[in-house]
């Protein structure tokens, strides 16, 4: 265990230093923020006054090293459009992202397993079909129109809820459905046609054999052997989950990371978006790691050495 | 009867969670397309940050809503000579921490943004100032580098803020925590959540009405409308303009809308195609442009077009100048004229998400000139991409739609760097244009200076250097109990704003 910990990390390092060059050139070549911010009557030479003042007129070597060497100790510059320093700004936003991530996670396992167990308890009966519907509806309308047509319904229509932004759970249910949904459609598949799987199996044939009752075999046995492609699924979703977050904190306005990262892109604010992916990039790799750690813990087959 | 007690306990808990609507009668909430970026006026050029910032700042001279210039911080402004203007202040203002206001804060205002390591994007409007002068506690002279008859109307974008306070803190916690002499004070700022200002009951205009201000931003404009028709907001800004009837039939919401200082255009380059240098080509391209058609079509007629690249209420604009009507058939008979009979291709850059429409309004023109033979290669960028393009110039195609918004309100804003100024983005020359427009530049008789942008005018109308479209209308969303009405420079004043009884 020692020793995969320390290859993993290792390895992290690496990939970290990977994704620090991609996202560095990729955002160079996305076009220069002085450009956004001048006003249009601006001339080249206030352009390079700008750039000079912000940095940007180093060689880009030069300024990638700058970058690095600065990352490492935590210090990824300041916001060109806010003047604030940028690794705070993402910090300040990641709660409110987690706990919509979190929260609608939730979501997508309480609609998930009960559906996807039935469903497997019953192929083929009302509830399948109705779960393959759904599962097909939740992962084909876009998270973008979900959310719209949430709003107008339960906001503007009902008045049950506030259309955007954060404050109490009650800000946080629209958005974590809209978000949980396709999760939701997706583990819910997952489970049943692995659940299914496992249920054809010899050992399964066996508990049958011996006269255990369907349902008894299902939670008892084939659930447990169905999990490992599932929680293989849900680490994936997770991150889905935080990348998902950029589209639905857009659309309800909620101040998350995701619309953080969406304006700081469309501004070429360089440093908040470096940032920002430095960090998700940490958080991916440790979701990663949980899950190879639970596969460990779920299935003794698994073997977690270096 | 168990299900429906469940029911019930639902129902009961949801409504222990409906937002109360901010019905208190002396607050109001503002939603706008996005949150601010600096509360430094001085490291942002932005419309919605300017607009939040007008309400904690003062500037020396005002502009009013239909544009005249009147007192603001400076009670007078006069010239002395050809390149000093003299300004005298109002005596007794303070700031928000309680510093007074003097010549010391106006000369530091104006100088500080000269700090080229500052990185300030509105350096290169301050260059024009040498240096200012203190003369007394309440009398500044400001000395241009050359006469300059722009300089009120600069005065009259420009933010005082307080030297002791800028000097004492570090710029990140002055770009969080603004204070300046407007009628609201700075309350607390959660970004892209809520900007909350509150009263300033000494503002030497006298309090405002309204109590509490929150400014928040919601980017998606299908959601903003929804907040707005959902009570959760009192003003929103930027209502697409198809969605203007469903205001018709709400019966406490209401439109209102003004045209905004933006125009649109089609930059055309004669040197990257020679078809462009012809000016029967030129005139030809602006006949086969149906302006109201594209108003009508995707802007539900809110818009008027333009007959000259500049924006209504703006000095030196002859407004009794017609545009060109649209004449397909003339439009023919010059391409035919000019050789060009058998058709003609050209390259158009078009920017997408940064204008109302943008796109639909550059594939609507590719339609229209094709009716006369003219063939356009769209290259459809993204707005970041356009403007790169934009500002080096040499990147930019043939053709570029854009648009164009003034501050200064007067002529010289577009006709100096878009047609005097070499090079500029077009690489038009005409002498004779240059000539009056630098002339105009710089004389200090404002008759003189509409004169000559009379004849600039006219030479640019024969000419057709830029196909001119249109100005959109800046289009709000209220609760129909609010006493306001729209500025055309998207400022929200909110001092200005009532409450219906």
């Amino acid at each position: 265990m020692g020793t995969f910990l320390a290859r993993r990390l290792i390895f992290s390092a690496f990939v970290l230093l990977g994704v620090s060059v991609i996202v560095f050139g990729l955002l160079r070549l996305s076009g220069d923020p002085t450009a956004l911010m001048l006003p249009i009557d601006a001339t080249e030479e206030d352009e390079i006054v700008l750039r000079r003042a912000l940095g940007l007129d180093e060689p880009l070597p030069v300024q990638y090293l700058t970058f690095l060497s600065r990352a490492v100790v935590g210090d990824f510059g300041t916001s060109i459009r806010h003047r604030q320093p940028a690794l705070q700004m993402v910090a300040e936003r990641i709660p409110a992202t987690l706990e919509l991530a979190a929260l609608s996670f939730v979501v997508a396992l309480l609609i998930a397993l009960p559906l996807g167990i039935f469903s497997a308890l019953y192929p083929n009966s009302f509830i399948d079909r109705l779960s393959v519907l759904m599962a097909l509806v939740g992962q084909a309308v876009p998270t973008f129109l979900l959310g719209i047509i949430l709003i107008l319904v339960v906001s503007v229509q009902l008045q049950l809820l506030p259309a955007f932004g954060r404050g109490g759970i009650e800000n946080l249910i629209l958005p974590a459905l809209t978000l949980g949904t396709y999760s939701a459609a997706f583990i819910n598949r997952l489970l049943r046609s692995s659940i299914l799987e496992v249920l054809d199996t010899d050992f399964i044939r066996t508990a049958r054999a011996k006269g255990f009752a369907n349902r008894y075999i299902v939670i008892r046995h084939a659930l447990k052997n169905a999990a490992i492609p599932v929680i293989t699924v849900m680490g994936l979703q997770v991150s889905a989950l935080l990348s998902g977050s950029v589209v639905t904190e857009t659309v309800f306005a909620y101040p998350g990371a995701g619309l953080l990262l969406v304006q700081a892109l469309g501004n070429r604010d360089f440093p908040v978006v470096q940032a920002f992916v430095m960090v998700i990039a940490v958080l991916v790799i440790i979701i990663n790691l949980v899950v190879d750690v639970i596969y460990g813990l779920v299935d003794p087959r698994v073997q977690i050495t270096g | 009867m168990k299900h429906l007690r469940l029911l019930a306990v639902i129902a009961f808990a949801l409504l222990l969670v409906v937002p109360t609507a901010a019905q208190d009668e002396s607050s109001i909430t503002i939603a706008l397309g996005t949150d601010a970026a600096s509360l430094d006026p001085q490291l942002q050029n932005d419309a919605f940050t300017t607009s939040i910032l007008s309400n904690i700042f003062d500037t020396l001279i005002y502009r009013t809503a239909d544009l005249a210039l009147e007192p603001g911080l400076a009670t007078d402004w006069e010239l002395i000579e050809d390149t000093t203007w003299e300004l005298t202040l109002q005596e007794g203002i303070t700031f928000h921490n309680g510093e007074a206001l003097t010549a010391a804060d106006v000369e530091f205002s104006l100088e500080r943004p000269l700090d080229e390591s500052l990185g300030s994007p509105l350096t290169s409007r301050f260059r024009v100032i040498e240096d200012v002068e203190v003369v007394n506690d309440f009398t500044v002279r400001v000395h241009t580098v050359n006469p300059y008859p722009l300089l009120p109307a600069r005065l009259s974008e420009w933010f005082i803020i307080p030297q002791d306070y800028f000097e004492a803190n570090d710029p990140a916690f002055v770009s969080e925590n603004p204070v300046g002499t407007g009628a609201y004070r700075f309350v607390e700022w959660v970004r892209d959540d809520h900007l909350d200002l509150v009263a300033n009951e000494d503002y030497w205009r006298g309090a405002p009405e309204i109590q509490n201000v929150r400014f928040r931003p919601i980017p998606e404009t299908s959601t903003r409308v929804a907040a707005l028709q959902a009570g959760d907001v009192d003003l929103i800004t930027n209502v697409p303009a198809f969605r203007q009837a469903e205001f018709e039939t709400a019966d406490n919401l209401e439109i209102r809308t003004v045209p905004s200082t933006f125009f649109q255009y089609v930059g055309l380059d004669g040197t990257k195609n020679e078809a462009l240098a012809d000016v029967r080509v030129r005139q030809a391209l602006q006949y086969a442009t149906n302006v109201p058609e594209i108003i009508e079509f995707l802007f539900d007629g809110s818009g008027a077009q333009i007959a000259v690249p500049l924006a209504f209420g703006t000095f030196g604009l002859d407004e009794s100048i017609e545009p060109y009507p649209y004449d397909p058939d003339r439009a023919r008979e010059l391409l035919a004229e000019a050789g060009y009979g058998d058709g003609l291709t050209i390259a158009m850059d078009a920017p997408t998400g940064r204008y109302a429409q943008d796109r639909e309004v550059a594939e609507a023109l590719a339609g229209q000139w094709a009716q006369v033979g003219i063939t356009v290669d769209l290259n459809i960028n993204a707005w970041a991409d356009q403007l790169a393009r934009y500002r080096d110039g040499d990147a930019l195609v043939e053709t570029h739609f854009m648009g164009w918004g003034t501050s200064t309100f007067d002529a010289d804003d577009v006709l100096f760097s878009a047609f005097a100024n070499r090079p500029n983005k077009t690489n038009y020359i005409n002498d004779e244009l240059t000539e009056l427009v630098t002339t105009a530049r710089t004389s200090l008789d404002q008759e003189e200076r509409a004169e000559l942008y009379g004849q600039a005018l006219a030479i640019i109308y024969e000419e057709v250097p830029w196909i001119s479209l249109f100005q959109q209308f800046d289009i709000y969303g209220v609760r129909s109990d609010l006493n306001w009405q729209p500025r055309p420079d998207q400022k929200i004043e909110v001092r200005t704003i009532s409450i219906e009884s």
